[in-house]
């Protein structure tokens, strides 16, 4: 390209920052060669007239042509940063719309529950009915499966059975991935050790009991509601809503993780405010819970970090160090998390506090696997003290 | 009657990367064993911890006799 045509697209508005960065290497470089030349020839009597009458600038049309260059880059930027934090409303409004939809799913069942006669007509409770239309009437039930178990039907914390083993068949199917088992599997979970009669008992004893409690209230007429028992399965109701924290928590994270990058960030922490304890903290030891536990708990590390990754680099350094210390309080010897909490504290201005992060990192990794931090945390650490920053 | 679950150990063995390899260094993994019916666990960074946790558990398995037998029967 000639240099006409490079000045002409230093002045166009409409010139792309990476080919405006090239014209302007360009008339640099031949700026360069002509005063090179004029300088040869003010020294040189027989003079050097090879150079091109283009290459000749004029010192205030490059600072023209400078200041048009820097006020598109400028231009750029700007609509580059309103297009982020534009995508950034939309992962909110998002979010928000997810929160209020299960909020309006409440409210619309507690509605419906009350628009409608309690007891079903005898027609109706008499006569075999499919699932579907056994359903019609439940409210949604809401489990929280964080922290401590819990039944919520609109709004309402239902008080579910005394039996022990009636809430544990509850949380057993929830956990499921189509929220049903077989009576052999039921009794084996729970009974292993009894005889086949007597569990045989005891599960049917279980399950009327939590049937009664679940369908209390709502019309769910005998053999219906929201349990079912059907070909030799216990099973949760296909039809009924039942939602849990732990499926919202997912769907969340996936969510993030199709948005990606700083559009994740509502979904990661909407997610993250679902969590409120392991996940069937009543079942801790029971293989059957492991798991889903374990899936749950990695998707909330992984959400976890990426948090605290990003805070860290919005400058939102008391939000960061909270992320990070969540991971810690899982896995004390992630040296990734220490090193986010190092330089969160750092950059807070609490060199006191990462320097006391290190050496606790330094501590625990001896105690735990008796090695060293690895060379990337020590350089954290060093970062710290020299007041470099990463 | 007793399952195989009264004689039965479970563990969840947790692995990562803590760096991968890189700068002529290998990868480093380290890990993290939890015997679930008794929340006890480990961190480890090779095979032969893991196998010094599992141990005491596959001794107390040989060790094992059905409710009224003796170890002579």
């Amino acid at each position: 390209m000639d240099t006409v045509a490079d000045r002409a697209l230093l002045s166009s508005a409409e010139a792309k920052p990476d080919e405006l960065l090239s014209a302007l290497r360009r008339l640099t470089e031949r700026f360069e060669r002509a005063a090179v030349a004029e300088a040869h020839e003010r020294t040189d009597d027989a003079g050097n007239r090879d150079v091109d009458e283009s290459d000749r600038f004029d010192e205030a049309e490059v600072v023209a042509a400078l200041e048009t260059f820097l006020q598109s880059h400028e231009r750029y930027q700007r609509a580059r940063d309103a297009v982020r934090e534009a995508s950034q409303a939309v992962a909110v409004a998002e979010a928000d719309r997810h929160v209020r939809l299960v909020e309006l799913r409440r409210v619309l069942a507690g509605a419906s529950e009350r628009a409608t006669p309690l007891a079903p007509a005898r027609d109706q409770a008499d006569s075999p009915v499919r699932p579907n239309a056994r359903a019609l009437r439940l409210p949604a039930l809401e489990i929280t499966c964080f922290g401590r178990f819990e039944v919520r039907r609109s709004g309402r914390k239902l008080e579910l059975c005394a039996s022990r083993n009636g809430q544990a068949i509850l949380r057993f199917l929830v956990a499921q991935p189509r929220r049903q088992a077989s009576m052999d599997i039921l009794i084996e979970t729970l009974w292993p050790d009894e005889p086949a009669r007597v569990a045989r008992h005891k599960l049917h004893c279980a399950f009327s009991a939590l049937r009664h409690a679940l369908n209390r209230g709502t019309g769910g007429e005998k053999g219906g509601g929201y349990l079912l028992c059907e070909n030799g399965a216990y099973l949760l109701n296909p039809a009924a809503e039942i939602q849990t924290d732990a499926d919202q928590f997912m769907a969340l994270y996936q969510a993030g993780q199709r948005a990606g990058e700083a559009a994740a960030v509502p979904h990661f922490e909407a997610a993250c405010r679902l969590y409120g304890g392991p996940y069937l903290a009543e079942d801790l030891y029971a293989d059957w819970s492991q798991i889903r536990r374990e899936q749950l708990t990695q998707a909330r590390l992984a959400m976890c970090g990426a948090l605290a990754q990003h805070h860290l680099a919005s400058g939102n350094h008391d939000d960061a160090a909270a992320w990070a210390m969540q991971v810690l309080e899982e896995n004390r010897c992630d040296e990734s998390a220490y090193r986010l909490l190092i330089r969160a504290h750092a950059a807070a201005g609490r060199r006191g506090r990462a320097i006391q992060q290190y050496r606790l990192c330094e501590r625990i990794l001896a105690e735990e696997l008796a090695v060293e931090p690895m060379p990337e945390t020590r350089a954290a650490f060093e970062e710290v003290l020299t007041g470099a920053r990463p | 009657m007793e399952t195989v679950e009264a004689r039965a150990h479970s563990f969840i063995l947790k692995i990562w990367c803590e760096e991968p390899a890189d700068d002529g260094r290998s990868a480093v993994w380290r890990g993290r064993i939890t015997h679930v019916p008794s929340g006890d666990c480990r961190y480890v960074q090779d095979l032969a911890a893991m196998v010094s946790f599992l141990t005491p558990y596959l001794e107390d398995l040989v060790a094992w006799r059905p409710s009224g037998r003796t170890s002579s029967e």
